[in-house]
């Protein structure tokens, strides 16, 4: 079983790397765009992960494959950690998973501001923001005392009343059918670098398909994620601490030379060292984002796409406040940089 | 050799240090009689500890009276291992990772059985009749004096992951109450109860049994999906929560039941009659017989039943435990330990 899991895990962890160099797929620039710029590719290969994975989810479940956990809905952690971590992400210059396959590729910054990010979780998972942590996550809203999803929402206006699959069709069959509309009027690329939005989406969509089934059978019921799998590491290389390392352990150990080749296939590896100052910007976005996305539960994979997969309130909760912190965050930046200089 | 076969290399020392260290589990089986306690590896059968139940305040026995059997209810973590001695109201608190009892903690009066919620946050007394107290947990100890908790009748008691549901007996049937009110927001109507519950690892399925059916009901969907007609004396879920390894009343049969359809899959004889099972995290199931009797003749005294569902393997429990005392199953108490450094799910 070890053998499946740390095999299965440093494949799908290398195609994923490979799939996300190649599509740019960084979802600080999908949320960014949304609101500040015309162009919305990597919206799309993300809404196309999700349309890949929530009817996937629900068919793993319906079939007994797998049991999905979801996010809690902790409305104080979700909302601070998800705009703490929106904000870092702008500094930082890249979501978690962005940080890593750039790191691979040679730049610096990025390197940089994955050393913040773990030192960031771990004042918040082993340190002095531990407590913090602690007290944000005692505001927890339930529906009937079930975990928070769009799927149990019925449950509030009927006491006792929980859907069954029929009904968690519709809401699926709903949801992606708009996405699908959505994707359909995408206007034609016409200059495209790397992969385009469609073949990106794809394929990190059926990595992230994969992840549910390969967690499953090592009894771990997510999917993909970078938050857990990085602290595990983490507190394996400092205290030789094992219980956390995982499926999701060995995904990121494949994602790094995934993303490595693809970059060196593409002609794209080079050392990248930018200014001591926008280094140090890196660094504050990295613990920010390391701060965030520990006192939220999660990143832009663990709540933004496999979360919001599960329809998990808490992860649409935390996923919506990250994005308010990267329009924040985005904001300040462009009027800070359009002031006039003197 | 290139710059680039060196990186290679230490990538595959790196990813099998990590498989090597990750392979090592931290799992332990707590069998106690009286004030006697020992700890077994589940993986060689030796014995890696044996000691006295004893802290500064609280010596079970010290007076000269029997000692009972304590019950013994791992933290969910694993850390720490209490040791209930019913009547005393109090019970001793073993550290897993030294195995030695560290202190005793206070229990409310009449205290019969304590269960925690599946984060370890609450533990939850049952003092008899339909009375349940909440009390905070932390680390091995009780950090408040508790308070009435809702009435969830004599079965077991379980939580859902995060503590927002608690779920027990009302009559025959399964009720899903709201921990922090005890309004109940479900029931599921069954015949044969009440039942004893547990609820499986993923927290899906809850598996109940009775002196007279098992019943299997999916959590999600709020409905019982099997009965398995028959007396059953408890069980366990396989840690993938896919199947539930229930024990017959009189301990000679093992049911692999699939835990979705709630129907049997296999049935395992084991060589000893068993009290009680526990179930390793890879899923290695062993059981705890309170006699050594087997059908060629030989006796003697509590014995362990490694690996009952691949090569059962009888490991006699040292003579101390032999003795025994009163209550228990064969004046033998036991339970299954697995230490999770760090691996807790609060993060994805």
């Amino acid at each position: 079983m070890l053998l499946i899991s740390v095999v299965s895990g440093l494949v799908s962890g290398f195609v994923g790397g490979y799939a996300l160099q190649r599509g740019g797929f960084c979802m600080h620039s999908a949320f960014r765009s949304i609101a500040f710029e015309k162009e919305h590719s990597i919206v799309r290969s993300w809404l196309l992960v999700l349309a890949i994975n929530i009817p996937a989810v629900l068919l793993l479940e319906q079939a007994g494959l797998v049991f999905p956990a979801r996010a809690p809905l902790t409305v104080f952690a979700g909302l601070i950690g998800g705009l703490v971590f929106g904000l870092g992400m702008v500094l930082a210059g890249g979501c978690v998973s962005g940080t890593y396959y750039r790191a691979s590729k040679g730049m610096t910054g990025s390197l940089v501001a994955l050393t913040g990010f773990v030192a960031g979780g771990l004042m918040v998972t082993r340190g002095v923001l531990q407590p913090v942590r602690g007290w944000l996550m005692r505001t927890e809203l339930s529906v009937a005392g079930e975990e928070a999803s769009l799927y149990n929402l019925p449950a509030v206006f009927s006491t006792g009343f929980f859907p069954g699959f029929g009904f968690r069709w519709l809401i699926a069959g709903v949801l992606v059918l708009a996405i699908v509309i959505f994707l359909l009027r995408a206007p034609k690329s016409r200059f495209t670098v790397g992969w385009s939005w469609w073949q990106t989406g794809v394929v990190v969509g059926l990595v992230a398909v994969a992840a549910w089934y390969f967690s499953a059978l090592e009894y771990r019921d997510y999917g993909l994620s970078i938050v857990q799998p990085t602290n595990a590491l983490a507190g394996w290389l400092l205290v030789r601490e094992s219980g956390g390392i995982n499926w999701a352990s060995w995904f990121l150990l494949g994602l790094i030379p995934g993303a490595f080749v693809a970059a060196w296939r593409a002609g794209d590896l080079s050392l990248r060292v930018p200014s001591a100052r926008r280094l140090m910007q890196n660094l504050g976005g990295g613990v920010l984002m390391g701060w965030g996305a520990n006192l939220a539960g999660g990143c832009n994979i663990g709540h933004g796409i496999t979360g919001v997969s599960t329809l998990s309130l808490g992860s649409i909760w935390a996923t919506a406040a990250t994005i308010g912190g990267v329009w924040l965050m985005t904001a300040l930046v462009y009027r800070t940089t359009a002031q006039p200089q003197t | 050799m290139s710059p680039m076969r060196i990186r290679a290399l230490a990538t595959v020392v790196l990813l099998t240090a990590v498989a090597v260290t990750a392979a090592a589990q931290a799992e332990w089986i707590y069998a106690a009689a009286g004030a006697q306690y020992v700890v077994v590896n589940p993986g060689g059968g030796d014995v890696v500890h044996r000691g006295e139940l004893s802290v500064a305040d609280f010596r079970p026995g010290e007076s000269g009276e029997a000692v009972a059997t304590p019950d013994i209810v791992p933290t969910p973590g694993g850390r720490y291992v209490f040791f209930l001695f019913p009547g005393a109201d109090r019970a001793i608190v073993v550290d897993a990772e030294t195995h030695q009892p560290v202190w005793s903690v206070s229990l409310p009066a009449g205290t019969r059985r304590i269960v925690f919620s599946s984060m370890g946050t609450s533990l939850w007394a049952f003092t008899g009749g339909s009375s349940w107290i909440e009390l905070s947990h932390q680390r091995g100890r009780l950090t408040d004096s508790g308070r009435r908790a809702a009435s969830l009748g004599d079965g077991a008691v379980a939580f859902n992951r995060r503590a927002t549901r608690v779920y027990g007996n009302r009559g025959n049937d399964l009720v899903f109450a709201l921990t922090a009110s005890g309004e109940v927001v479900q029931t599921v109507t069954l015949q044969g109860g009440p039942y004893d519950w547990q609820i499986s690892p993923n927290f899906r399925f809850l598996a109940g049994t009775s002196a007279r059916q098992l019943v299997m009901v999916d959590e999600a969907r709020g409905r019982a999906v099997g009965t398995i007609p028959g007396a059953f004396a408890g069980g366990v879920f396989h840690p993938s929560s896919r199947e539930f390894f229930a024990l017959s009343a009189d301990g000679n049969a093992v049911l692999r039941i699939d835990a979705a359809r709630g129907a049997e899959r296999s049935r395992i004889q084991p060589p000893l009659a068993l009290a009680a099972m526990f179930a390793q995290a890879d899923g290695t199931l062993h059981g705890l017989a309170p006699s050594a009797t087997t059908s060629a003749g030989a006796s003697g005294g509590p014995a362990l039943v490694l690996d009952l569902a691949g090569n059962p393997r009888v490991v006699p429990l040292p003579a101390e435990l032999g003795r025994g005392s009163a209550g228990g199953a064969g004046g033998v108490s036991a339970a299954g330990v697995t230490l999770r450094p760090g691996g807790g799910f609060a993060c994805f």
